[in-house]
């Protein structure tokens, strides 16, 4: 129906996934699941997607003796975000 | 959360949502405030009273705290970044904002006193204003940014006191300007977490 919207980011999940790194530089896996309420499969599904678009990096490290998992915007998904935003506003103007 | 597709506008809520709830998620504890606000309050009132005791020659002395002050928060933020979840632009900006603001105040205190002369403690409160002006624009408080906007009057309502009075407005802004609203971010930080 929306062809013009990127079909990655046109889903609620990575939407906002991808919409909560653009306001941090950096967010771990739990605060994710805490701001989405999601659960932890579906979150790492929709994850794995945007990291195989180039969307996002993903950076395991250990942090007080736990596997910690961080997940970073790279330019290539804040360009992609920002030509989603873009189309929206179309979108929307054209619909008035 | 479901994982399905929606129309634009419900896109665009979304997003704007998201934005809105980082702009509120500053979740500092007003550590930086209220520690270099009593600081800052001591080594200007010690100033203030090692010149009306008349030891003129050492009466910078007390602002060597600083520097002091200047590391151990620098540690604090760092240990606390690695227990922290995210890190909140917001929160990223500010902490860029008071190094670099520690730093030129630290720098023009020490090394250029004698350049500023009597402009020296106006031109540091035009510093210290921004402070809580760019805090208050950024976490949208008003008490932080009418605290901005009143520390900037009263540096340049400073320039026609005289300059043994300087360190003794520095003290009293320091206290009220700098201390008085970490205290308040400190009591807004717990009360949104009862």
């Amino acid at each position: 129906m929306y062809n013009d919207l990127d079909p990655l980011l046109h889903s609620q999940l990575r939407l906002t996934i991808v919409s909560l790194l653009m306001t941090s530089s950096e967010i771990d896996f739990n605060a994710i699941k805490d701001a989405t309420h999601a659960t932890s499969g579906n979150i790492s599904v929709q994850i794995k997607k945007l990291q195989e678009a180039g969307y996002i990096k993903v950076v395991k490290s250990f942090k007080n003796n736990y596997q910690n998992t961080s997940l970073k915007i790279t330019p290539v998904g804040i360009e992609a975000f920002e030509n989603y935003v873009e189309s929206l506003k179309q979108y929307i103007q054209a619909g008035k | 959360m479901e994982n399905r597709e929606f129309t634009p506008s419900e896109s665009l809520a979304l997003i704007a949502s998201v934005i809105s709830d980082a702009k509120t998620r500053f979740h500092d504890n007003g550590f930086s405030f209220i520690f270099l606000g009593l600081c800052s309050f001591a080594a200007s009132l010690g100033q203030f009273v090692l010149i009306q005791l008349g030891y003129y020659q050492i009466n910078y002395f007390p602002y060597f705290i600083m520097p002091i002050a200047g590391i151990i928060t620098y540690f604090y933020y760092k240990n606390k970044k690695e227990t922290v979840k995210s890190t909140n632009i917001i929160g990223s900006l500010l902490s860029l904002l008071g190094i670099i603001l520690g730093l030129n105040l630290m720098i023009a205190g020490f090394f250029f006193w004698n350049k500023f002369g009597l402009a020296l403690i106006p031109f540091m409160l035009i510093l210290f204003s921004l402070w809580p002006l760019l805090t208050g624009v950024l976490i949208r408080n008003r008490f932080f940014i009418a605290t901005g906007i009143a520390i900037n009057i009263i540096a340049y309502g400073s320039f026609f006191l005289e300059k043994e009075f300087h360190a003794l407005v520095l003290s009293v802004v320091s206290l009220i300007g700098i201390v008085v609203p970490g205290i308040i971010l400190n009591f807004s930080r717990n009360e949104s977490h009862v």
